[in-house]
């Protein structure tokens, strides 16, 4: 499964790099996976990261990622 | 600095209020009569959300001293609906969702029922520059001029003969 | 071409009752934020600094808290140190250290009217007297305000501790730019080189300010035990109580925080400015204490949206495809850290057009300047402006319609956006059909008349939200939710009840419950809470719908699964109960009947907005009049269409506010010259023509009734919108807002 980091957590956590490849049978599995990467990840992602499986936004972090092509990792913005 | 008794009329009925000299009309019947119908949004005469009618012209009552309303008229918000009955630009803004978060409301419509209490007939124009002392940052304004030309037609309608 | 993709018939939504809260708020009888009063409150009032830079070498209040009436006095010296991290859990993270430092500075102040102190008192104006009592020894240091002059080698730097943060080295030296933002795809430079046009340009912004009616106000009461109630205005009173809480290290659960009414907001009431400050006064004072702004409070001390230095290169092809970009773009963040409208900005760029090879990058720099609030999708304004004035130009070059140009590049469903995410139900291109189709396109127009087109999107929320819906005993139902009603949404959850239960809408009654009764709901922002809260309502009706089928099957002596429910009744066969009669034997059938909704959707679809603007300029003055004006948007569903008309209709005219007259104007000492009405100019009544809504309804199939966000979109397009019909009317492009008489008028002479 192909992790896609957007700015700023590819510098903030991983080197730059943003692109990743994990297999991880939750959101929950995987940010324990990249906190292992990068320790402090997980407790930045639960404040201000966002996550989409395959496209489409997916705020439970408990769903299942069986099948998912690529998960993008993206700064959350709610708006005003 | 020793108070001020003030006797004057509001809404039709009589009212006392102590008020500082300094104290604006706004104030006094925010704090002294618990009528906060009327609101401030910026304390200088430029936002209208204040409005009420003081023997009958249109003021922003935080331009005007409290004392200033000793033995004279005031009607504000709280007097445009005749007990439970709505008045027709009450009733039109209603209609019409002229309002969204409705702090300006109380402002606009004191303003408009001044406006067709002189003028029973105005035109769109008339009506956007007779309401230019009112802000509003919700609607752009489209429903509110809809809901007042709306009303003015109510009203001609009812005071037609039969 | 207001077709949906859907030809569900609905009983109620798209239809236009009175709002459940009209008639309080048309007879003034409805209480807002400075309206409350609490038993025994005293009066508070908060001293500013006069000077946008300066040490604070020392604070002497003791003359003030001696002065009789005075029952408290604090300063950043009584706010608990540590308060860090962030509040999460739906609003967009807020740094608390820097939302504590916001409320009340500790050794420096960033803005002119940063609070420094704040009295509690038994009057009003034994407060006002009391301040002018505190001394504070402040050390003047050099301001800057312009974004530009802040990034200068050697001027003066705000924050010792602020480093830039997401550049590819870490920085060694503090900076006024706290944060870079990146996003790019492609080879934006190779694609530039190919372009058959290229536009370059720049443009810039200046801080605008959300200009609700109603002033920030709030009631704060703490009590011995350590718990505390706060009555106030607010878009989201559940982070109210978050931030109160973190900022005064009490534990959540101690504040309760009461809605009262909102006098509007666009994003700038998602934050706290006075509630912790009125807490710590009525900590010390032992009485609860009302804080509220002044006009010129707000405008020198609440959060504008940020003003802008953008620059861009957009190519095409001789066909109109966009094919690369270039934007570098730097917000002014203001004061203080941790505005988050370079994210949005950067991932809003673009965010409606297929552009295969793209290089965005944004820079918040800190000034002397309030720190900037969200105001109706933040950051994006900004960024559209240029992107849609670029497309304008390239448009005229290549000799292609300007709606044509957008249908070209404009994303379709099952297109991937620039962040990577693949969009659904997405009425874009639906959008400006009907724009194209617009009689008002095709209208012709008079001497010194001109015609601009201009796009906007928002990517709109989701969030958690939480409600509840019961019975009474009689069968009239309850609706409790936790999202303040800014704009008629007690309105909508009504009429989606209502229409889920299949009975009338009046027999439906709503309240906004504060935090103690209710679960949580982040606030109303991003566009979430018909959408969010709505499907929240849905769900909780749903799910009551079937507790009654059980009900009803215990009554009848039947299996619930053979049970229907139909227009408002349990139906099973001829056999028919309507819900006052399931309510009546609730209490022979297992008790009373409620259920409760908490989720915390995805599924939310962004909103996408096209804007026609006929503008007539007085060539001796340059004074211009918007003489007609047509907004269309992709809405998913309206549920009441007077709101969602109204949402499209504010945020225009916002728009053509920031477009044509609005803009802080600092002078050299860095204080601001226009802090009021009077001269900060918003649109009135007779500056504005009707406002015509187009509603394009797209429905959302992740939404029980379509709904799409509305509230945020409307206020993208209509900057270019207007600069575009500047640019028709006068031949003249104008990179610069606010595009005020005098300057139009001064271009018009130079081009002669």
């Amino acid at each position: 499964m192909r992790i896609v980091v957007m700015p700023p957590f590819d510098r903030e956590f991983f080197g730059g790099s943003d692109r990743l490849e994990l297999e991880a049978d939750s959101l929950f599995a995987l940010v324990g996976k990249l906190d292992a990467i990068a320790p402090g990840f997980a407790a930045a992602a639960e404040s201000r990261a966002a996550f989409a499986v395959d496209g489409v936004f997916a705020p439970v972090w408990s769903a299942s990622l069986a099948g998912a092509g690529e998960v993008i990792l993206l700064p959350r913005v709610a708006g005003g | 600095m020793s108070k001020l008794l003030v006797s004057t009329t509001v809404n039709g009925d009589a009212q006392e209020f102590l008020c500082d000299p300094g104290a604006t009309l706004l104030e006094a019947l925010r704090e002294q009569l618990g009528l906060t119908g009327s609101k401030e949004g910026c304390g200088s005469g430029d936002c209208g959300a204040c409005t009420v009618v003081l023997d009958g012209n249109m003021v922003c009552s935080c331009l005007v001293l409290a004392a200033e309303a000793e033995g004279r008229q005031v009607a504000t918000i709280e007097g445009v609906a005749e007990g439970s009955m709505l008045h027709p630009v009450q009733q039109k803004f209603l209609e019409h969702g002229a309002l969204q978060c409705g702090f300006c409301t109380p402002g606009f419509i004191v303003a408009a029922k001044a406006l067709l209490d002189h003028n029973p007939a105005p035109s769109e124009s008339e009506v956007r520059y007779w309401l230019a002392g009112n802000l509003c940052r919700c609607t752009g304004y489209d429903k509110i001029v809809r809901a007042v030309m709306d009303a003015a037609a109510q009203l001609r309608q009812e005071r037609m003969p039969a | 071409m207001n077709a949906p993709s859907d030809q569900k018939t609905f009983r109620l939504v798209g239809t236009r009752p009175i709002r459940p809260d009209g008639i309080e708020k048309v007879t003034g009888k409805a209480i807002y934020g400075p309206d409350f009063v609490a038993p025994g409150m005293l009066h508070g009032a908060v001293l500013r600094s006069p000077h946008p830079h300066a040490r604070i070498r020392g604070i002497d209040t003791r003359r003030a808290e001696a002065l009789a009436g005075v029952k408290a006095v604090v300063t950043g010296a009584d706010f608990p140190g540590g308060a860090e991290g962030t509040v999460a859990g739906g609003e967009t993270p807020t740094d608390l250290k820097y939302a504590s430092i916001k409320c009340m500075a500790r050794d420096k102040v960033f803005f002119e009217g940063h609070a420094v102190a704040a009295v509690a008192a038994t009057s009003a104006a034994v407060a006002e007297e009391a301040l002018k009592l505190i001394a504070v020894d402040y050390e003047v240091l050099p301001h800057v305000t312009d974004i530009e002059e802040a990034l200068r080698p050697g001027g003066p730097i705000l924050h010792d501790d602020v480093f830039t943060q997401g550049l590819a080295e870490t920085p060694t030296t503090p900076s006024n730019a706290s944060l870079r933002f990146a996003m790019t795809r492609g080879d934006a430079e190779q694609a530039l080189g190919a372009a058959v046009e290229v536009y370059t340009g720049r443009f810039t912004l200046q801080p605008v300010h959300q200009g609700y009616i109603e002033p920030h106000a709030c009631v704060a009461s703490w009590q011995a035990d350590g718990q505390g109630q706060i009555w106030c205005s607010t878009q989201g009173h559940f982070s109210v109580r978050a931030m109160t809480a973190g900022i005064l290290g009490m534990s959540i659960a101690s504040i309760r925080v009461m809605p009262l009414e909102i006098g509007g907001g666009f994003g700038g009431k998602t934050t706290v400015y006075l509630e912790p400050v009125a807490m710590l006064l009525s900590r010390k004072a032992g009485r609860p204490v009302r804080l509220a702004m002044q006009r010129g409070d707000i405008f020198r001390a609440s959060g504008p949206a940020p003003g802008a230095v953008i620059d861009i290169r957009l190519g095409a092809l001789a066909d109109g495809t966009l094919s690369g970009a270039d934007i570098e773009f730097k917000y002014n963040g203001g004061g203080l850290p941790g505005a988050y409208e370079v994210y949005s900005g950067v991932m809003s760029t673009l965010s409606c057009y297929r552009v295969p090879d793209a290089n965005v990058v944004g820079w918040n720099v800190l000034t002397n300047m309030p720190t900037v609030h969200a105001y109706r999708a933040p950051g994006a304004p900004q960024t559209y402006f240029a992107v849609e004035c670029a497309i304008d130009e390239l448009a005229r070059r290549l000799g292609i319609d300007p709606i044509d140009m957008r249908l070209r590049n404009v994303l379709r469903p099952g297109d991937t956006d620039g962040r990577g995410m693949t969009l659904g139900a997405i009425g874009y291109a639906e959008t400006l059909e009907a724009t194209k189709a617009h009689p008002h396109y095709a209208a012709p127009l008079g001497p010194n008349q001109g015609r601009g087109i201009a796009c906007g999107s928002w990517g709109n929320y989701g969030g958690p939200s939480t409600a509840a819906v019961s019975l009474a005993e009689d069968g009239s139902i309850l609706v409790t939710e936790g999202n303040p009603d800014i704009g008629g949404s007690r309105a909508a959850m009504a009429m989606m009840a209502a229409e889920t239960l299949g009975i009338a809408y009046e027999k439906v009654r709503v309240t906004v419950a504060d935090t103690s009764s209710i679960g949580y709901s982040m606030g109303t922002g991003g566009s979430r809470t018909t959408f969010a809260t709505g499907m929240a309502v849905v769900q909780a009706a749903e799910a009551v719908i079937e507790i009654m089928k059980q009900r009803a099957a215990q009554m009848l002596g039947a299996d619930a699964a053979g049970i229907e429910w139909r227009d408002g009744a349990a139906v099973l066969g001829e056999q028919r109960l309507s819900i006052a009669e399931i309510a009546a034997k609730s209490g022979m059938t297992g008790g009373p009947i409620s259920a409760e909704a908490a989720i915390h959707p995805g599924g939310f679809l962004p909103g996408f907005g096209a804007h026609i603007c006929d503008l007539e300029i007085d060539p001796e003055t340059g004074h211009t009049t918007v003489v007609r004006y047509t907004a269309l948007q992709d809405v998913g569903r309206a549920i009441h269409p007077d709101y969602v008309e109204g949402q499209i209709q504010g945020g225009a005219v916002q728009g053509i506010g920031w477009a044509l007259n609005e803009a802080y104007v600092y002078d050299r000492e860095g204080h601001l010259d226009n802090a009021g009405f009077l001269d900060y100019r918003m649109p009135v009544a007779s500056d504005m023509p009707m406002i015509e809504a187009v509603m394009i309804e797209v429905p959302n199939p992740d939404h029980p009734y379509g709904v799409k966000g509305v509230g945020e979109t409307p206020i993208v397009p209509p900057l270019a919108a207007v600069a575009n019909a500047v640019r028709d009317a006068t031949g003249l492009r104008i990179g610069d807002l606010p595009l005020s008489p005098d300057r139009i008028y001064a271009r018009l002479q130079a081009a002669e």
